[in-house]
């Protein structure tokens, strides 16, 4: 089997991870915060690491990491929890549904125009913020092709201006670096389960150092126990317990600490280089194949290609890939915007996402296996 | 020989202030609370050796961990 639907999740893991996730389980299975017996100081340990590690990813506070179930979770609590509470939700026109479908269920948002270039997408950015903008959130990097947003320079505008601004890496998180003191973000949201290569359920929120000293500007969103003041019916005011209700997922924490030693060790660069080398083969590949057509090759090279066979639906391609051996993903990527944004046709796309254990000889043997469909 | 017991305001505060001892050399442990020391109900605290009082309250200080409550134990 061919696995190449790594912008949903990361199918192949590193050898450590699995061993983490063994570990949580068999070892230190106690509930992490909870209890005072060994099992759940272990627990409780697995928890802090994790957050310190992702911390020192994005240059954060440990403490200022929340976790969630997922990304889409960690997305629906920064956006609600920071936003103004008058003014509209301003998102870009490549976002997921994580963002998107939160920003309509606010009731007021607005779509800036990101298909441009850098200059263009903030001159449509900023031409939107004359009006009264209570949220600012998109992503860093599109997980249908190869768009990487200038989020330096959205957030330091956000920043000006005094508006809170939420950024989405998830599929940027493991290839691109991503500080949230340079983009100036009021939180960083992503998930276990991809570009940091552990396991699924466990998203996270890295807020701003500012709300470590100050949770309570931040709204509460989950209300439950949480091992903290329990005698009280409200939520602390202090982070990240203010934001955390139930139990916290230790066996995908664990994982993610290995995930982010083996990307850390092998380099952020590194797996972006390897990546982009594999989109460039397909690219290339797909550009001489009879009938074929890629969309977004005119932002590089990053580890998304999205492309079409003639006037076929892309569920049938991905199907008759399926058939062959191979995973990808067809149809419309829970991006309606990003796929209006590269005009794919009411048939949606296929899309073919890398991970650094993807070869050449993998991207060979799809083409191979196309060409076989043409 | 008598113990220190800091109560922190949270599990994660607990974890963050354990690490800074252990990386300066100060034995310490995690304790759960309970009503006695946190007057809210469940809680956290480390336990350290009293005689490195000074010292960790210094290193709390220093690195903007707080904590509610002192005591002798």
């Amino acid at each position: 089997m061919i696995y190449f639907d790594n912008a949903a999740t990361t199918f192949q893991k590193p050898q450590s991870v699995y061993k983490a996730v063994n570990d949580a389980i068999c070892l230190y299975g106690g509930n992490p915060g909870r209890s005072g017996h060994y099992l759940s100081r272990e627990a409780s340990g697995i928890i802090y690491r994790c957050r310190e590690r992702l911390s020192e990813l994005f240059g954060g506070k440990p403490e200022a990491v929340v976790l969630t179930l997922n990304a889409t979770s960690a997305t629906n609590m920064a956006m609600s929890v920071l936003r103004k509470s008058r003014g509209k939700v301003l998102i870009s026109s490549f976002e997921h549904n994580a963002v998107y479908r939160r920003a309509a269920a606010m009731g007021n948002y607005l779509v800036f125009d990101a298909s441009g270039t850098d200059d263009e997408i903030m001159r449509s950015f900023t031409s939107l913020c004359e009006r009264d903008i209570g949220l600012v959130a998109c992503i860093h990097a599109s997980n249908i092709c190869s768009k990487v947003l200038p989020i330096s320079r959205i957030g330091a505008y956000c920043k000006r201006r005094g508006i809170p601004f939420v950024v989405d890496a998830s599929q940027s998180i493991g290839r691109e670096k991503l500080s949230i003191k340079d983009c100036c973000a009021d939180a960083i949201c992503g998930p276990s389960h991809k570009g940091l290569y552990g396991i699924q359920g466990c998203g996270f929120i890295q807020f701003a150092d500012k709300y470590v000293d100050n949770g309570s500007l931040l709204k509460t969103f989950v209300h439950g126990g949480n091992g903290v003041n329990s005698l009280d019916c409200k939520m602390p005011d202090f982070l990240p317990e203010r934001l955390e209700a139930g139990t916290l997922p230790t066996p995908a924490a664990a994982s993610l600490v290995a995930g982010i030693e083996f990307v850390t060790n092998m380099g952020i660069e590194e797996i972006a280089y390897k990546e982009s080398v594999l989109s460039k083969k397909l690219t290339e590949g797909l550009s001489v194949l009879r009938n074929a057509g890629v969309y977004g090759s005119e932002y590089g090279y990053c580890g998304t290609v999205l492309f079409n066979i003639g006037n076929v639906d892309s569920e049938k391609i991905a199907d008759y890939l399926d058939s062959n051996g191979i995973c990808v993903r067809g149809g419309f990527h829970c991006c309606p915007l990003g796929h209006r944004s590269l005009k794919t046709p009411d048939r949606g796309a296929v899309r073919v996402s890398f991970s650094v254990f993807n070869t050449e000889n993998e991207v060979d043997k799809l083409l191979t296996v196309l060409n076989g469909y043409n | 020989m008598l113990n220190c017991l800091i109560t922190m305001y949270s599990e994660t505060y607990s974890q963050k202030a354990g690490k800074l001892f252990r990386d300066n050399g100060i034995e310490c442990s995690i304790v759960k609370l309970g009503n006695e020391y946190t007057q809210k109900g469940c809680g956290h605290g480390i336990k350290i050796d009293q005689r490195s009082r000074q010292c960790v309250l210094r290193l709390l200080k220093e690195n903007g961990i707080p904590y509610s409550d002192v005591r002798i134990i």
